[in-house]
Order: structure tokens, then sequence, then C-alpha cells
């Protein structure tokens, strides 16, 4: 009897594990999010704080996909040119930008495609009109997360207790 | 990539084509919006291609910039740029004033001045600069882009594999190019450089904090250059400069000039031919007369 | 039939109605729906042989 209580606690916890990891997903944008936010953050300073290059500051921005567009921008790319060439290659499986939605890439669309291009002024404006955007952006894939993080905990909770029931 | 392989890049191949002989010799490329490209080499110019659209012109000089414009918006409204090697490029547009301020609004013509470094082409007023009586502070004087930036550089160059100490004071970043702390033109192994520095601020911070025997910097004749050199005399350290004008008269005829050959900042005045790199006369002062014969 | 099949497939009856509920409030209908029919698919499987034994049941007392 009591190794049947202990097998059917096994399974529900397991259910629950296996929720959890399902979640994933979600904590990961979450986490993405929050590591472009704090590159952009260094960008900005890099940028408009010690007039550094585009390029050498991508470089320098301590974020693999700003290092991938920055490795893109050889050959007299500009970061626009480059992150069209990267953001595939960076949304497959394996790459810094897995977990992104479609807006967060919009959002790093608007980045590039004006990164560099104008004044000083002008370029503080772009990184904190962006930063803005992928702030509010990282604030409701945090809720998200959270969200998907109990639903799937409760839900593989209820799966395990379903099965321990039929099995045991 | 040199300057010329990115001008190749940017603009159509057979606009080099039409000059194939004289790429070489090539010293600049003149963009202007709405007209075509003008190459202009030693002994001679030629347009060539297609008229440049205005977005085509703005396209060439954000790429040339390294896509980044803000970080050269305070060269660029002093109406030129440095690229990464050494070249200076001028830009022609529409300024806009704000009280003191001048901002670059529109860019409507750039001239490319390809930088070249021509070793060996200071080897003629060497014994003149550090000879028998120890190093003499030495003025280039000539018209703009007959190679006064070249020659201080292969002066610099040769005092520092000479062995002396050689800092250099270079507010246009076109004596050394620094890129990343780095300079990637040969200044030489003994030498520093101050990059970027307003060349009064630059002069007198070298002298405390690297101790040099020689200091060398481009175009002087800005407010505070004299006191500068002045200063530099005084503390025993050589000065090699340049500045534009014509001649010896001309010179003069440039108060901040006339104060520091007077005040006995200079040694020696060369002055550069017609042609680049063309040395016409070098001269020395006269004893304690004020005035110059030939060396 | 033991008691505790019973409470089994009320068991069972009950965690399904709350996981379509959960899904529902998340505004997963689809899988709502889904997570319902396979519920009521599994209690089905799990009663087959009683329904069998019934129907079989059914027919001799009725010598059919």
């Amino acid at each position: 009897m009591e190794i049947r209580i202990v097998l059917a606690l096994c399974v529900v916890l397991c259910g629950a594990l296996c929720g959890k990891s399902l979640s994933d997903s979600a904590r990961r944008r979450a986490e993405t999010l929050g590591s472009i936010i704090e590159a952009v953050r260094r960008l900005r300073v890099r940028m408009t704080g010690m007039f550094e290059p585009v390029q050498s500051a991508l470089q320098h921005a301590d974020s693999p996909l700003f290092i991938a567009v920055a490795d893109g921008m050889k050959g007299g790319r500009s970061a626009g040119e480059a992150w069209e060439i990267v953001r595939d290659k960076a949304g497959r499986r394996g790459g810094p930008a897995e977990y992104l939605l479609k807006e967060d890439r919009q959002a790093l669309t608007e980045l590039f495609t004006d990164l560099g291009q104008s004044g000083r002024e002008e370029q503080d404006l772009l990184l904190g009109g962006v930063l803005q955007a992928l702030e509010a952006l990282h604030t409701t894939a945090l809720a998200k997360a959270g969200e998907a993080n109990r639903l799937y905990m409760t839900l593989g909770l209820l799966i395990g207790l379903m099965l321990a029931l039929i099995v045991i | 990539m040199g300057t010329l392989d990115r001008l190749k890049a940017l603009l159509s191949h057979d606009i080099f084509e039409q000059i194939d002989n004289h790429q070489s010799d090539l010293t600049e490329v003149r963009l202007r919006a709405g007209r075509p490209v003008q190459m202009v080499w030693i002994g001679g110019e030629a347009l060539c291609g297609a008229p440049l659209d205005p977005e085509q012109l703005h396209a060439i000089v954000t790429a040339l910039m390294d896509y980044s414009y803000y970080a050269r918006e305070s060269e660029l409204n002093q109406g030129f740029f440095t690229l990464n090697d050494g070249s200076r490029v001028g830009v022609c547009g529409r300024i806009a004033r704000n009280g003191a301020d001048c901002r670059m609004t529109e860019i409507s013509s750039i001239c490319l001045r390809i930088a070249r470094s021509v070793p060996g082409c200071a080897d003629g007023i060497m014994p003149a600069v550090d000879g028998k009586r120890g190093l003499k502070s030495t003025l280039i004087l000539s018209r703009p882009g007959l190679g006064k930036t070249t020659l201080l550089r292969d002066i610099a160059r040769q005092l520092s594999e000479a062995g002396r100490r050689v800092s250099l004071a270079d507010e246009r970043h076109e004596l050394a190019a620094c890129r990343m702390g780095m300079p990637t033109l040969d200044v030489g192994p003994r030498t520093d450089v101050l990059d970027g520095c307003p060349r009064p601020l630059a002069i007198a911070t070298l002298i405390r904090s690297m101790g040099p025997d020689v200091i060398v910097t481009d175009e002087i004749g800005g407010e505070g250059d004299a006191k500068a050199l002045a200063d530099a005399a005084r503390c025993g350290v050589a000065v090699a400069a340049s500045a534009h004008a014509d001649s010896v008269e001309a010179a003069l005829a440039r108060s901040m000039l006339r104060a520091a050959i007077r005040e006995g900042a200079f040694h020696n005045i060369v002055l550069l031919g017609r042609r680049p790199g063309e040395i016409r006369q070098v001269l020395e002062l006269d004893g304690g007369g004020g005035t110059w014969k030939s060396a | 039939m033991d008691v505790d099949f019973v409470f089994r497939i009320a068991g069972i009856g009950v965690i399904v109605t709350v996981i379509a509920q959960l899904l529902t409030r998340a505004g997963r209908d689809d899988i709502a729906m889904l997570a319902t029919l396979s519920g009521l698919l599994i209690v089905l499987l799990m009663v087959v042989n009683q329904i069998s034994d019934f129907f079989t049941s059914v027919r001799s007392l009725f010598s059919l």
C-alpha cells in the first residue's frame, strides 16, 4: 500500500516537473529580452557617451546577438543590412534569438535599421525609444512567463494525479 | 580594406576603369550630388560616370563613416572627417547655425584626399631637423594638398627610429590615424600619440607627461598655438609643425604665425613646391637677426 | 465491481473538469475541449470491460 502511495507521489511530481519545463520557452523569452535590454543600455553609453563606432560598440555590448550583427557588418555593411542577414539564423534552434516573438524581432529591426545613421542626439532618442519598447515587451513577457509557469505546473500536477489514479 | 578599395565597392567599377592607368597616383576623389564623380591625379583630372543621386551620396558618406555618423558629428560640423587610414574627407553642404554652434545638416559634396605614407620623403630635410647641431624646430609651409602631413609623418618616424623621444599632437587624426588607441600609420617605435586633443592643450600635456625631445603637430595657426609653441621652446622641446602659407611673407601676414616665428619658435622653415612632396627650399634662421637664409 | 473502481472514475472525472476549466480560463478553449474528450476516452477505455460484461449479462438475461 505504502509503495503504491510513494509511486503515486512520484508520478505526480514527474507531471509537475514536465509542466515546468514546458513553460520554459516563455521564461527564456523574458530572459533573452532582459539581456538584450542590458546590452542596449551598454550600447547607448558606448555610442552616445564615448562616441564609439557602431561595429565596435556592438561587439563590446556583451550580447551574443549583437556580436553576431557586428560580425555581419564586416565587409562594409550597415547595421540594418547585417541584421537582415543574421535575423533568420539567430531565430533558429540554438540561436541567440530562438525564443523571441515577432514583436520582439520587430523592435530589434527598428533599432538596427537606423543605428548609426544620424547625429548623437537623434541616436540617443532612438536608443531611448527602443529601450522603452523593449522594457514594455519585457514586462509582458515576465507576466506571461509567470502565468505559463503556474498553468503548466498545475496541469502537470493534475495529469500526474490522473495517471496515478489510472495506473496505480 | 584600404580607402581606395572601399570606394571601388561603393561606386561602380567602370568609374575606376576609366582612369585605369592613373589609379596608382590618384590623389583626390570628389563626389558631388547631381554631378559626375571627379577623379584627380598628379598632373590631371577627369569627370567619370553618371551623375550621383543625393541619396547615393548620403549612402556613400554614411558607409565611409563606418555607419557611425554620431561619432564623427563634431568633426563634420567643422567641415571634414578622417577615415581609418588617415585620409581626410572634406565635406560641403548646408550649415545650420544655432548661436555660435554650427551644424552640418545636409551634405552636398565631399572631397576625399587619399593619404599615402611615403617613407623617406623627408630624407632631404632630416639633416636640418636633426643634424650636427642637434634637434631644431622646423616649420613646413605650403598650399593645401602638397604633402605637409606626409612629410611630418616621415619626420616623426625617422626621428623616432634614430632614438629621439617623439610626441604627436594629432588633433585631426591625420598624422597617426589612430584606431582603437593604436597608430595605423608608421610613426616610429618611440612615438607617443595624443589623438584628437585640441592642439594648445595637447602640447602642454605632452610636455608635462611624456617628456618628449620633439613634438610633431600639423596645421598650426589657431588661437593659443603661439603661446603653446613658445612654452615648448622655453622647455627645450623642439617642435616640427606645418602651416598653410605659400611663402615666408605669406606666413608672416598671419598674426599667430608671425608671433610664433618672431618669438623664435622655429629654427628652420621648409617651403614645398608645386608638386606633392617637392621640397622647394629649406631656410634657416640667420643668427639673431630675425632673417632667413638658405640652409 | 468494487467501490475502488468507482472512486477512480469519479476522481478522473473531477480532475478532467478542473483541467478543462484551467485551460478555458487561460484562453486555450480548443485544448480544453481536447482535454475533456481525452478524459472521456480514458474513462470509456477503463470501463469498456464492464460495459462488455453488462451487455453479455443483458443478452443472457433475455436469452438473445
